[in-house]
């Protein structure tokens, strides 16, 4: 354990250690306002108040702004920058880490190819943030906090934020040792550790031949995606509302997002407890 | 405060109190960077503080000197003696010497000036002369006569001249004798104050001194070094009983390697723009470069005053040299080490000697992270863990539970004092790539190391005996060829031992044993013997003797105690191409010559 501790406090560890506990305290304390404010029954509901930006606003953000000044200032003064050893092309580390807000996508890598997480995914993240706000344009949940009212959007994004990207990143940070192997906080960081991988592709457990795989592979992502279009028309059935709010293209494009996204943990699934490397191999990239 | 409404709450108090704080951590910060962070400057001003002190000193002792009792009288006496001369100078006599001075000065100054004007006009008329001559004209011989008449009237001028001088340099010596007392006297009044001017002069020139980074630029060796930032007095001499910083360089090093040239680092190592501790002394992790412990600080000394002669490129194994040098005890203990341990045999130098483990040329270059400090128990420096792997090879490099891949360390445990390991490791620092960047300019006066002479052995087994030693035989099969070095998962346990091989040789009785040294000491071959020597089954011994120089050439490969076992890491290299036959003879001829008979005859 007093490794896991050496890790955390290591100069360069400490604002990764420190943005964590931001980033929870803030996802539960307004997660805690909007359960409250779903607890007030309907009929007692008002028009919230509304307060000028100028002053009351800024006046809380320069306080902010001086604390955070104060903060920097006492921090740059008792810890320094840390020194590494010189690098040398002869005896690169191993792992070389990304910087903090990139392990996340390093740890992606570990599951999928690199022309897929290092190009794809990442585009895709990118281009799906961008079109939140033509995606979801629900009037509900401006200037309140709610659960209730918008329990799928909510969900999704705790999902893709908080487990997936911010998840990722600790286990890049603190876990994950020499020879990126997975180190639990309990563990030393021992150099020499060896691992057998003993990951197989879907296909070649099944001992299908090239084609054969190409062919069931490429079966089995589209029937993945094609639960979209079952997703579509149970929800067309049951809820027509919900299908009705959307609509026909703006629903296509988020069950896409979504499922892309649920690809990871799939991924992360099959690969930890089944040890399966990829689903679908084609000539120029592998899934 | 929180549950009244935003509009109503005052911040007033917050805003006002994180501002204090915000400019108090601003001093801070100006505190922490001005004067926490440069202790420099406390040690330049304790030093300054010191360095006038001791001027202080040296002042008061001047005055003291002054003051003392004899030194009183004797200038008092000197005092008098100005007093009579200055008085002298009030006579009638004087003034009147000096009169005849002036008076002769200017009646001197008169004469002079007729003098260089009859030159003058002699010059002109000389102009004058020629220029008549050169237009034919009527009055050259008229010129002619005022010239000689000019020449006349211009000795008798000189003659003059020469007389007045003479008069005027009569006055002159005259009040010169008056002067002449009173500035002897003075001169020796000085002499007893002047000491006590400079000191005066000194002390000024201390309190004037800045506070500032110090620095010196080594540009050939790349090496910028602010030691004497701190270690203000390492250049200057006197000041070897203070405590460091304030300590003067020990030893006649400096006046051999001036710093300008040298600097520090490239000695002492360390991070020399460094300006804290323990930064400076490259006491951080990371930093490649850590001073150098007093033990190992020799090792910089025998990087450019080398290991290997010059010339001798060429031969195998590299002659190692001890270095006839003061200051060299603890490296050529290490030389002297790493001959009698037969090093060489498994480690080269630079590509000259072994194979079996790396090649220790450049070993000092390797750098912290490249080592496994799970097992050291002291600091974690490249020079530490090679102190330690001295002292005990398997201990830091331990066996891991990996059956057939790593058996930790090969290298025999040789049992080494504190000492030795001290004076190996000292040696292990001195290989390093540096060498090769110090330009060639800085080995100008270098003194050449003369070839030892080629010894000329008195038999072959001596000749053995020496190869045994050169070759590095010894580093395996120990001293005297006794074994019993352990080598993990060889099927004997341990390296063969070599004095019992006459006993292999089927050579039970001394007389055999001799036999064959003589007929190896004449030079005879064995195998093309035509009348079988007197030795009883010596088919048998023969066939013996073949198979052991052929071991010798071709090396063996060693059995696996264990067959699932990783390979045992030490093996008999291949001699072939390295020793001749003349040399393989010699050394069985040797190995033949050490069987304990006696012993095993007691037995």
């Amino acid at each position: 354990m007093h490794n896991f501790i050496e890790i955390l406090t290591k100069p360069d560890n400490i604002p990764i250690a420190g943005m964590l506990v931001l980033v929870f305290f803030f996802y539960w304390y307004g997660l805690r306002q909007a359960f409250r404010n779903d607890k007030i029954p309907e009929e007692n509901r008002k028009e919230p108040d509304r307060v000028d930006v100028w002053p009351y606003l800024v006046r809380i953000e320069f306080v902010a702004l001086i604390v955070v000044m104060v903060l920097l200032n006492i921090w740059s003064i008792l810890i320094d920058a840390p020194l590494e050893e010189i690098a040398n092309p002869n005896r690169t580390p191993n792992p070389s880490k990304a910087p903090w807000y990139f392990l996340g996508l390093q740890e992606m890598l570990v599951y999928f190819d690199p022309w897929i997480a290092g190009v794809v995914l990442p585009g895709l993240i990118i281009v799906g943030l961008m079109a939140i706000p033509y995606l979801d344009v629900s009037p509900k949940g401006n200037g309140y906090y709610t659960f209730k009212e918008r329990k799928f959007a909510i969900l999704t994004f705790s999902f893709g934020f908080v487990v997936l990207w911010v998840f990722m990143i600790i286990i890049g940070t603190f876990l994950r040792g020499p020879g990126w192997y997975l180190f639990w906080p309990w563990q030393e960081w021992d150099t020499h550790k060896i691992v057998a991988i003993t990951n197989v592709n879907l296909y070649d457990l099944l001992g299908l031949t090239y084609a054969g795989s190409f062919i069931f592979g490429g079966a089995v992502i589209a029937l993945y995606y094609s639960l979209g279009i079952f997703a579509y028309l149970y929800l067309k059935k049951r809820k027509p509302e919900i299908i009705n709010q959307f609509g026909i293209i703006r629903f296509s494009i988020v069950a896409f997002l979504f499922l892309t996204m649920m690809a990871l943990p799939i991924k992360i699934i099959l690969n930890l407890l089944f040890h399966i490397k990829y689903i679908w191999s084609t000539p120029w990239f592998y899934i | 405060m929180f549950n009244k409404p935003v509009e109503e709450v005052s911040f007033s108090k917050v805003f006002f109190i994180s501002s204090i704080i915000l400019i108090l951590s601003i001093f801070w910060i100006i505190y922490d960077e001005v004067i926490t962070r440069r202790e420099w400057k406390r040690e330049q001003a304790e030093f300054i503080k010191l360095e006038y002190k001791k001027a202080q000193e040296e002042y008061k002792k001047a005055e003291d000197y002054l003051n003392s009792p004899e030194i009183k009288e004797s200038s008092e006496r000197l005092k008098n003696k100005l007093k009579e001369a200055s008085h002298k100078l009030k006579t009638k006599e004087y003034r009147e010497s000096l009169l005849n001075e002036e008076r002769a000065s200017i009646s001197l100054n008169k004469i002079s000036r007729e003098y260089q004007f009859i030159k003058s006009k002699l010059i002109e008329l000389d102009y004058e002369y020629y220029l008549a001559k050169d237009n034919n004209g009527k009055n050259v011989d008229a010129i002619k006569i005022k010239i000689k008449r000019l020449k006349e009237t211009l000795n008798d001028a000189e003659k003059k001249l020469l007389k007045k001088q003479e008069e005027f340099d009569k006055s002159k010596e005259k009040i010169r004798g008056y002067l002449d007392g009173i500035k002897k006297i003075n001169l020796e009044i000085s002499k007893i104050t002047t000491q006590k001017d400079k000191l005066r002069e000194k002390l000024k020139s201390i309190k004037n001194k800045p506070i500032k980074i110090e620095q010196i630029i080594v540009e050939p060796l790349k090496r910028i070094d602010r030691c004497n930032t701190c270690h203000t007095v390492i250049l200057k001499e006197g000041y070897n009983e203070y405590k460091e910083p304030f300590r003067s360089h020990p030893g006649e090093y400096l006046k051999i390697h001036p710093v300008e040239k040298f600097g520090c680092t490239v000695c002492h190592y360390g991070q020399g723009l460094a300006t804290i501790l323990p930064d400076s002394h490259g006491m951080i992790k990371y930093w490649e470069e850590p001073m150098y412990k007093k033990e190992y600080i020799h090792a910089s000394c025998a990087k450019c005053h080398e290991t290997e002669i010059p010339g001798h490129e060429e031969e195998w194994p590299p002659e190692i040299i001890e270095v006839d040098m003061p200051y060299m005890e603890v490296i050529n203990k290490g030389r002297r080490l790493f001959k009698e341990l037969g090093c060489i045999g498994c480690h080269a130098i630079n590509g000259k000697g072994g194979n079996i483990s790396v090649d220790l040329g450049e070993i000092a270059d390797k750098t912290v992270e490249e080592l496994d400090f799970t097992y050291i128990e002291g600091e974690h420096s490249v020079a530490n863990w090679m102190y330690e792997h001295f002292l005990s090879p398997q201990k830091v490099t331990k066996i891991r539970p990996l059956p057939g891949i790593i058996y930790g360390s090969s290298m025999p445990n040789y049992n080494l004092s504190k000492e030795d390991a001290d004076a190996l490791t000292a040696l292990m620092l001195s290989l390093t790539s540096e060498k090769k960047r110090i330009p060639h300019y800085y080995y100008k006066d270098k003194v050449f190391i003369p070839p030892p002479p080629v010894v000329e052995y008195a038999s072959k087994v001596e000749k053995g005996k020496a190869s045994f030693l050169k070759f590095g035989c010894v580093g395996c099969h120990s001293k005297n060829g006794q074994g019993g070095i352990e080598n993990p998962n060889y099927i004997k346990k341990t390296i063969p031992a070599l004095n019992t091989l006459a006993e292999k040789m089927l050579l039970f009785e001394k007389e055999d044993v001799e036999k064959i040294v003589n007929y190896l000491e004449q030079g005879v071959q064995l195998e093309t013997l035509e009348q079988e020597p007197p030795v009883p089954r010596f088919s048998a011994v023969l066939a013996q003797y073949k198979a052991v120089k052929d071991t010798i050439k071709k090396g063996i490969k060693p059995g696996r105690l264990d067959p699932d076992g990783a390979e045992p890491p030490l093996y008999m290299p291949t001699w072939g191409a390295r020793l001749s036959d003349e040399d393989i003879e010699g050394i069985i001829a040797y190995l033949l010559s050490i069987y304990p008979f006696e012993e095993s005859e007691g037995e």
